[in-house]
């Protein structure tokens, strides 16, 4: 049975089961829970807001212990945060505050405490990078406009004079850190309209590039505006090596700090504050993180592109035209409100714009708003009106704190704080615990800049923690006003910041930083004072302006960690890791600590989203399968993708491989089959098997035995002829039965002279020797006798031959054409003509004579058809010819009782003797020896005696070359065989 | 020496020349050879067209179609426009126009043949085969039946067996190897045995025929030289 393995109890599970039957969390977490829809991040992909929910179950334990202690602690100290007498307005705006969604970021961490090993390596490593706070950015907050990517180099700045190690930072924060605050002022929410500060003339505009902060990084940036923090400021400014040391993980040495942590505080804490100011930095903000370079540029927002109305969504266009027409504390919460109302009497002229648009901010919101404009009407001038003009992208939020940063600014503008807030990308959350800094500790804060590279939360966590600790770290030169002083002149404009994309529940944060501010520098904004102040944002200042001045950082994680002291250090001392343990609010007050949590754990911190800078370090597409894809996804137990699902199956997929079928190999080959196979691989074996050459016998170019066995029958046969012996008797026709002669003679003896005689000439010129010999007799007879003959032929040359031969054999009869016997030609047609002159003689030849038909003349007078000849004899050395002529002829012929003689060559008796052992042919003379024969039963000498002895010679010369040459052979064999025994033994 | 220029002296010394030139190929072929063939080729060619024409085209096409009866000249027309369409084979384009005079060539060729063979040489020869088992006919030619007998059987056996050596047909075994009864093998090997005496004889007298042609040529010559 398949079992998996539970990411968080690690018992092993069936896999059927979706929640582990033991601790019942899921066994399986998609990708698609954990972004909340499913669909992954390419490559270059802008991510987008999702619902980060889910991740609560992701987050460290740690973390999670701290929501639960926020809840713990503000369930019974809420009560005390809400004003004595709210009024009507101010309730439903704390009701609205309570049920934000900018308080619900948090909301579902405490759900799942346990489920540190349920968080996916990839976001547990970023606990160390970038806190995992920084992935809980408010859900409703813009992403950025350019999200930091996993693939993100760090690229230093060009200003810094001392590299940072980036190999101890995170690249994504290295990039962050030179951005400009400038050049993302016209993206900035309109919530930093609000806070903008008259620093437009010290800006560095044209350092920042707009939409590169987050919002909560950019609401850092406002609140080191709004309040005398020249020395969390100087942290972030890189230009000078000291800040790029701060960068660096130098602090806190002796602490588990991670190294780029310890080095930013090391380094904000003590160089800083001993080096000259820098000019204002001109790292690029690009390459910084958004929240860094929020937290950096702090304050100082940038105002320029704010003032159009164009730039502001379409909710802050409306709420700015709802400005005039309704007070701007109705929308806001009560406790907001009534800040607002106490602040909103101030108010400058400048500062009209971004108060218009109060009417979207909370009420909490609005009392910031209040505070700060009441801080900034004690401000000798302000140029806020300018930027908040401008500041159309300013969240409400951070619009209503402007007034608190103009109060700050009041104080002294630095382009170091400028620079600060052009970290628009900062997490509200972070921009909030920045301007809680600054404006808590005004002198000698130079740590902050370190924190303002980690969340807010983690900087106050050892502050609230280790306050004493950081004093001694800060030491004096963070107390030193010049250097507060050189790093606001680096912080660049306010542009940055207003750009940043402010989580919500920064921005709650925001208001209770400027309290502080307001408290301490006796500027308090009236919502820092007011009843309607939720607790946690009351707390918020309180941690701040009693701690001490060194640590402005805590505030944010008081503002969600409300637990006093030793809760942190058991959460912190247990869960956290040891860099994180150390960090926190140095002063943080118990009990503001404790007031600050309930207003998120009042809140129904609804399930918070990925920030887009997170998302953008998720694995993408190409790397993690697609979740939404059924599939049998594997949740990974181990490795960097542990608690995601679907990815690396393979190792559970190969042990479910079941092995092959075994199927037989062996064919199913009958043997008839077989042999037909082996059969044929002889056969090509055979072919690929070279065959022994053999050698020929070289024959000589004169045929030796060719001229020899010619002498031999020269010899023989010409001797013979050239004597004229007669050395072989004649055949012994006594002793010999040749009947096939003898009916020969006989039909000839016996055939009625009356009747012509038909000679067919069908023999060609080559056998007219033999054929001589042999017809020569037979002819003899018939003109002995007086019989009239017919020529014919069915061959061209027969007329000429027969010619030839009556005049070369029958010379001494003195025969003449055309009275003795008539030569009728050529009858062409092969066996057609044949036929044709059987069946009528007269049709198939019409040859004339003198102009008359050959049919009228004598012989051939009496002719009709072709059975009125007396006698056919068919003189032929070819046996088709000879055949065709029996067939067609000879049962007609036998039907007229004419007899059909046949003189043939030697050459076609095997062929035409059985015509005459059939009947068909009456007689057979064949071959020079019938000729003899014929001779001598005639007892006539005429060729076949003159060539007997040379026949006969010749005939036993033959067989004696044949048998020699055949012992020759077989001799040749014999030795052949013999001597290939002798090779193979 | 009016011996010498007669015509016979004149035809017999060609004929000697020409049967010189044959017999050169003894060493192989050489110009005369080739000089006598493609005389004898060359005097066959002509003496055949003038045979044709003298005795076939002339007398049977031409001469019916100018001075025959009416019917005559129809029947000659009609092989006439059959030979020019003959013709038309020798042209690849109109080759097909040619197709008619072989069809009528090639049918009538085939039935002549085929008929005079079945009734000609099939019926006959079986005849033969079987009649030569008519012992009653042998004794009235004299013939002692018990030889008649086995020279019949020997007939007999020796045409079966050479025609159950041309059936090649047999059974396939298991093992694809064809297997033959062993009858039929015995008589397959009779069967060769008759074809080889067949073949014999046949080579005999084909060497019979041109030792006959070869003492005539030689004869031809002897007298020639020495009359």
């Amino acid at each position: 049975m398949e079992t998996i393995k539970c990411p968080v109890c690690g018992e092993e599970n069936d896999v059927s089961l979706s929640n582990c039957q033991y601790c019942h969390q899921p066994l399986r977490q998609s990708t698609s829970e954990l972004n909340g829809i499913g669909t992954l991040i390419d490559s270059g992909q802008t991510p987008t807001i999702k619902k980060t929910s889910e991740l609560e179950s992701t987050l460290p334990a740690w973390l999670k212990n701290a929501r639960q202690g926020d809840r713990d602690v503000a369930a019974p100290e809420s009560p005390p945060s809400t004003p004595a007498s709210p009024s009507p307005i101010e309730e439903s705006a704390l009701a609205d505050a309570e049920s934000s969604p900018l308080e619900d970021w948090l909301s579902g961490l405490d759900d799942d405490e346990d489920e540190d090993e349920e968080a996916a390596d990839w976001l547990m490593n970023l606990q160390g990078g970038a806190t995992p706070e920084s992935e809980e950015a408010p859900a409703n907050l813009p992403a950025a406009d350019e999200p930091i990517t996993a693939g993100d180099k760090p690229r230093p700045s060009d200003e810094e004079e001392v590299p940072i190690g980036t190999g101890e930072l995170p690249s994504w924060v290295s990039d962050l850190q030179g951005k400009s605050s400038s050049e993302e002022s016209e993206s900035l929410p309109d919530l930093f309209v609000e806070k903008e500060t008259p620093q437009e003339d010290i800006v560095d505009a044209g350092d920042a590039e707009s939409g590169e902060l987050p919002d909560w990084l950019a609401s850092l940036s406002q609140s080191s505006d709004s309040p005398p923090a020249p020395a969390e400021t100087p942290s972030f400014e890189p230009v000078s090596p000291l800040q790029a040391d701060s960068d660096s993980p130098d602090i806190a040495a002796d602490k588990p700090v991670p190294d780029w942590m310890a080095g930013l505080q090391d380094s904000s804490f003590t160089e800083t504050a001993a080096e000259e100011p820098v000019p204002a930095p001109e790292i690029p903000v690009d390459d910084l993180p958004d929240w860094i370079s929020g937290s950096g540029s702090a304050a100082p927002v940038a105002t320029e592109s704010l003032g159009t109305e164009s730039d502001l969504p379409d909710w802050m266009t409306s709420d700015v035209k709802n400005v005039a027409e309704e007070p701007a504390s109705e929308s806001l919460p009560d406790w907001i409100s009534g800040s607002n109302e106490s602040s909103s009497a101030p108010v400058a002229e400048p500062t009209e714009a971004p108060l218009s648009t109060e009417d979207n901010l909370d009420d909490w919101m609005a009392n910031l708003n209040a505070a700060e404009e009441e801080s900034a009407s004690a401000m000798t001038e302000t140029p806020v009106d300018e930027e908040i003009s401008a500041g159309g992208d300013l969240p409400d939020w951070m619009a209503e704190l402007k007034p608190a940063e103009e109060s700050s600014s009041a104080m002294e503008e630095s382009p170091a704080e400028e620079e600060i807030s052009a970290g628009g990308d900062l997490p509200d959350w972070m921009a909030e615990l920045k301007s809680a800094e600054e404006s808590a500790s005004v002198e000698a804060e130079s740590e902050t800049p370190v924190e303002g590279d980690m969340p807010d939360w983690l900087s106050s966590l050892p502050s609230a923690e280790d306050g004493k600790e950081e004093a001694s770290l800060l030491g004096d030169a963070f107390e030193e006003q010049a250097s507060v002083q050189a790093f606001e002149a680096k912080v660049p404009s306010t542009e940055e910041a207003e750009k940043a994309d402010v989580p919500d529940w920064l921005s709650q944060l925001e208001p209770s930083a400027s309290d502080s501010l307001v408290e301490e520098k006796a500027e308090a904004p009236a919502f820092a004072e007011s009843a309607d102040t939720p607790d946690w944002l009351e707390e918020m200042p309180a941690i701040e302006t009693s701690g001490v001045e060194t640590a402005p950082s805590v505030d944010a994680s008081d503002s969600f960690s409300a637990e006093p002291e030793a809760d942190n250090d058991e959460i912190f001392g247990i869960e956290m890791p040891d860099w994180l343990s150390t960090l926190g609010p140095e002063d943080a007050d118990d009990e503001e600590s404790a007031e600050v949590v309930p207003a998120h754990a009042g809140g129904e911190v609804s399930g918070v989203e990925l920030p887009s800078w997170v998302q953008a370090m998720r694995p993408v597409a190409d790397v993690v399968p697609d979740s939404s894809r059924p599939s049998d996804e594997q949740v990974a137990g181990t490795g960097p993708l542990a608690g995601l699902s679907g990815v690396l199956p393979a190792a559970t997929d190969l042990g479910q491989i079941n092995s092959p079928k075994a199927n037989a190999i062996k064919l199913r080959v009958s043997e008839s089959q077989q042999s037909s196979a082996a059969m044929l691989e002889e056969l090509l074996a055979s072919e690929s098997q070279p065959s022994s050459f053999r050698t020929s016998v070289k024959t000589s170019s004169v045929p030796i035995v060719r001229w020899l066995i010619a002498i031999l029958l020269f010899l023989a046969v010409g001797s013979s002829l050239f004597i004229r012996s007669e050395m072989v008797p004649s055949p012994n026709i006594e002793n010999m039965e040749v009947p096939e002669i003898r009916d020969v003679i006989n039909n000839i003896n016996e055939f009625p002279t009356e009747k012509s005689v038909l000679l067919i000439f069908d023999y060609e010129a080559g056998f007219s020797g033999e054929m001589k010999a042999v017809a020569a007799p037979l002819v003899e007879q018939l003109m002995s006798r007086g019989a009239k003959l017919v020529v014919i032929s069915t061959s061209p040359t027969g007329p000429a031959l027969a010619e030839n031969f009556l005049d070369e054999t029958q010379a001494k009869y003195d025969f003449q054409p055309g009275v003795n016997y008539r030569n009728l030609g050529y009858l062409p047609g092969g066996a057609s003509g044949m036929l044709s002159f059987i069946a009528n003689p007269r049709l198939a030849i019409l040859a004339k004579e003198e102009g008359d038909s050959v049919w009228g003349v004598a012989p051939l007078e009496n002719i009709t058809r072709f059975a009125d000849f007396g006698l056919v004899i068919i003189l032929t050395n070819d046996v088709e010819k000879g055949r065709a002529w029996v067939e067609q002829g000879a049962a007609i012929l036998n039907d007229a009782d004419t007899p059909l003689l046949m003189a043939i060559s030697a050459q076609a008796e095997p062929i035409l003797y059985p015509y005459y052992l059939s009947g068909q042919v009456d007689g057979l003379v064949s071959g020079l020896l019938g000729g003899a024969t014929y001779e001598q039963m005639l007892s006539q000498r005429g060729l076949g005696r003159k060539y007997w002895d040379s026949y006969s010679i010749g005939l036993l010369l033959a067989e004696i070359l044949i048998v020699i040459g055949a012992m020759i052979n077989f001799l040749a064999a014999l030795r052949a065989r013999q001597k290939r025994q002798k090779e193979e033994n | 020496m009016s011996d010498f220029i007669s015509s016979e002296f004149i035809s017999a010394a060609i004929a000697f020349l020409l049967t010189i030139s044959i017999l050169s190929y003894l060493f192989g072929d050489n110009a005369l050879f080739r000089s006598a063939v493609h005389i004898f080729v060359g005097v066959s060619a002509g003496y055949v067209a003038a045979v044709v024409w003298n005795q076939v085209l002339a007398p049977q096409l031409f001469r019916p179609i100018f001075e025959g009866a009416p019917n005559e000249k129809i029947n000659a027309s009609i092989v006439l426009f059959l030979a020019f369409l003959l013709m038309m084979k020798a042209i690849p384009p109109l080759s097909k126009f040619g197709t008619p005079s072989v069809a009528i060539m090639v049918g009538v060729g085939a039935a002549v043949a085929i008929g005079g063979a079945v009734t000609g040489t099939l019926f006959p020869q079986m005849m033969a085969t079987i009649n030569v088992f008519d012992l009653q006919a042998a004794n009235e030619r004299g013939v002692s039946s018990g030889i008649q007998f086995v020279e019949g059987g020997l007939m007999l056996f020796g045409t079966i067996s050479t025609l159950v050596y041309f059936q090649f047909s047999a059974k396939r075994g298991d093992d694809g190897k064809t297997r033959h009864n062993p009858l039929i093998k015995l008589l397959v090997l009779i069967g060769k045995v008759f074809i080889a005496i067949t073949f014999g004889v046949l080579f005999a007298g084909v060497f019979s025929a041109a030792l006959t042609a070869f003492i005539e040529r030689l004869d031809f010559l002897i007298t020639f030289i020495a009359p």
